[in-house]
């Protein structure tokens, strides 16, 4: 009876170091998931799609019935917004013109166009301290690592790891988040991080002592990685808070895009990829395992 | 074969389905609710050994600190389990103090062992406000959870798992 017990507790005391063993060894930064990670993924990507999908259309339904109530005003509002849009496209058109026409003169290269993956979101976080999303598109759909992830509002975040047909997008509210920006205004430099709860708040670190930045501030990236091109929207500054003497500015930023009700995100290939071939939401639905 | 099978549902269901369904700020944890509930039901043991294959496989797809859900899932059905033996789980106060105490504790074993493993969680600045989030999606759950719980865990939990 007591060697059954001794074997038992050898057994459990194993398995503990098994367990703290694999905590430690995924607590690390790598680069991709394991075969067996990914296969685990990959196996539940149907599963995940046919809930989500099954939970967005009763979601739908539900919204559906509460919009008719709004419809008149939501249309007329709606309208205006259109308008406005429109004259804003001719703007910003004949901005572009003209930043083709000055690089021309000053002989820069033409900036080279990123290629879009769409991809749809299928599952959430596993818990509420971690930001992250799971996407159906992954490697064989050109989805790689370190990519940026864009929505129709903004930035979203980056793909952390891609296994055949899915991937995981770490969010820019997770802690593990920190994206260079600037502020629009000014133009000075600004990390953007993640608070790591949520509250779909970020914090804004400025990497100048003289920073100028107020509340109102639109804030966009910089594209001084590879992961987004220059002038994504990010969020808007919220909140600056003096801290004291002045010495430590604590600056809240509210991002464009709510992570919580997205559907479908776009990836942003590598300049020149080939591999990354714009596809429309959905038109490679089929490809799952 | 039909375990693993539900199991697998039961993980699509929660990073799928309930991922969707934010209430007060969160995304509710219900495989911590199935947790206590199995805990309940059929004893800490039982409870502590389901909530860590959900909690487990959860983490896997994610690839980061896995097990640690495990670990706090396992710590909400062991919770549950313990209250269930010294009182009738039966009992809506019971079972609702049950999820209420394994949602806790699943919290706390999770941010302690992620702040272990060099990951500092806002715990103290956000932990009261998740938690008081959670409580209050896990308790509405609670009462469509349980009945299911209960023919689930007859289906698939052998009796010998009882404590």
């Amino acid at each position: 009876m007591r060697a059954r017990g001794r074997a038992v507790a050898a057994v459990a005391g194993l398995l503990v170091l098994v367990l703290v063993a694999i905590i430690f060894l995924t607590s690390r930064p790598r680069e991709g998931v394991s075969r067996l990670e990914a296969a685990f993924r990959d196996g539940l990507t149907p599963l995940f799609m046919t809930a989500s999908r099954v939970t967005q259309s009763v979601a739908g339904l539900w919204d559906g019935a509460v919009a008719l109530f709004n419809a008149h005003d939501e249309n007329r509002r709606l309208r205006e917004e259109v308008d406005a849009l429109r004259r804003e496209v001719a703007r910003l058109e004949e901005l572009a013109r003209q930043n083709e026409a000055l690089r021309a003169a000053l002989d820069l290269p033409p900036e080279a166009p990123r290629p879009v993956i769409f991809a749809e979101v299928i599952a959430r976080p596993l818990n509420n301290w971690w930001g992250v999303l799971t996407i159906n598109k992954g490697r064989r759909h050109g989805v790689e690592p370190h990519m940026g992830v864009v929505a129709a509002h903004g930035a979203v975040g980056h793909i952390r790891s891609a296994s055949a047909f899915s991937s995981e997008v770490i969010l820019l509210s997770d802690p593990r988040s920190a994206v260079g920006a600037i502020v629009q205004r000014t133009g000075e430099p600004v990390l953007v991080e993640g608070l790591g709860y949520p509250g779909t708040r970020l914090r804004l670190r400025p990497l100048t002592a003289e920073a100028d930045i107020v509340e109102g501030d639109v804030i966009v990236t910089s594209g001084m990685s590879s992961i987004f091109p220059k002038g994504v929207p990010v969020g808007v500054v919220e909140e600056v808070a003096v801290g004291p003497f002045g010495l430590s500015v604590d600056v809240t930023v509210r991002p464009y895009v709510d992570f919580g009700t997205l559907e479908v995100v776009a990836v942003l290939g590598a300049p020149g990829d080939g591999r990354a071939a714009s596809a429309a939401p959905g038109a490679a639905d089929g490809d799952g395992p | 074969m039909g375990g693993g099978l539900v199991v697998l549902v039961l993980i699509a269901l929660q990073m799928g389905a309930f991922g969707r369904l934010r209430l007060l700020g969160v995304y509710p944890e219900v495989l911590v609710v199935v947790a206590c509930c199995v805990g309940l039901h059929r004893g800490p043991v039982a409870g502590a050994v389901f909530g860590f294959i959900l909690g487990f496989l959860m983490d896997v797809p994610g690839g980061h600190l896995v097990g640690l859900s495990g670990l706090g899932y396992a710590a909400a059905g062991l919770f549950a389990g313990l209250l269930g033996l010294r009182a009738f789980p039966e009992r809506w106060s019971v079972t609702a103090s049950a999820v209420a105490l394994g949602t806790v504790a699943s919290q706390a074993v999770y941010a302690a062992g992620a702040s272990a493993f060099g990951f500092s969680l806002p715990f103290w600045e956000a932990g009261p406000r998740i938690i008081g989030a959670l409580l209050v999606y896990h308790l509405l759950l609670t009462p469509l959870v349980y009945p299911l719980t209960r023919q689930l865990a007859d289906w698939l939990m052998p009796r010998g798992l009882e404590a």
